[in-house]
């Protein structure tokens, strides 16, 4: 049995609904992910692809390749990695993979959860016309990572490298400090969140 | 699911530890259980027949294999 936390939602119409996010990514999630999710990333890719062609650099879908399935794999009983799926009503809203052996750039030396990857369902993203079906699920899975940094003793610090469209989030939400692209990771501009960040939006989250 | 268990460690063994975990901020438990997820990390890729190195300022590399 996967342990799990009681998340708070918002549905399109603004109506409450609990989630869940569980540690561990079930044979049911990843089932979800390729048979709900795939198609829809592929044709939010595919739309991007056209935009920016057209000029209107567009990043929607930028996740479609992510082999969810090979990555609970290799996984498997590691302990560097933590996995999370967030689920309403036993579908899948939510995925991400934490890495627990990474150190901060703020505070060299000291430990960090490294974000490696954070996906949500296509029908949750800003791009979906309908409206979003649930929110905030990326939000609530980084406060997840905060908290098991502090849990782990890492005192809130986490650190990721953002998909491009992606970064204005974790820069202009969560405030991340960043460092630049990172030519050693597909440059992919790396953020970080201090210890003082990451225990201040755990705190505001507690209040609210 | 939690456990616990009871660990013997010399003097030495337990100065260390409580310099690591001054140094890292981390509290005994935390500081054992990254000591695990490290080890294992090693070890799984030197499994996989991959080689673990140290770099130094001159990048002059040299192989660790002891662990």
């Amino acid at each position: 049995m996967r342990d799990s936390y009681k998340v708070p939602l918002i549905r399109a119409d603004g109506t409450k609904v609990d989630g869940e996010i569980y540690e561990g990514i079930s044979p049911e999630n990843l089932d979800d992910f390729e048979t709900d999710w795939y198609p829809l990333l592929v044709a939010l890719r595919n739309e991007a692809i056209k935009r920016t062609a057209a000029g209107d650099e567009c990043h929607d879908g930028a996740d479609y390749h992510w082999k969810w399935r090979r990555y609970v794999e290799r996984v498997g009983k590691d302990l560097a990695w933590k996995q999370f799926a967030l689920e309403v009503g036993g579908e899948t809203q939510g995925l991400m993979q934490l890495s627990l052996v990474q150190r901060s750039r703020i505070e060299p030396g000291q430990h960090l959860v490294y974000v490696d990857r954070l996906a949500i369902a296509p029908w949750n993203r800003k791009s979906n016309k309908e409206g979003r079906r649930y929110r905030p699920v990326g939000p609530l899975l980084m406060r997840h990572a905060i908290g098991t940094s502090l849990s782990e003793g890492f005192a809130g610090r986490v650190g990721l490298h953002s998909l491009p469209g992606a970064a204005d989030f974790y820069r202009d939400r969560l405030r991340m400090k960043p460092f630049g692209p990172d030519p050693e990771h597909q440059s992919l501009e790396y953020f970080e969140l201090s210890a003082a960040q990451g225990q201040n939006e755990i705190e505001q989250s507690q209040e609210n | 699911m939690k456990r616990t268990m009871t660990l013997n460690l010399d003097g030495r063994e337990m100065e260390v530890v409580e310099s690591l975990c001054r140094a890292k901020g981390l509290s005994k438990t935390a500081l054992l259980r990254q000591c695990l997820r490290l080890y294992q990390t090693v070890e799984n890729r030197i499994a996989r027949g991959e080689k673990l190195f140290f770099e130094d300022d001159q990048k002059l590399k040299s192989e660790l294999v002891l662990l």
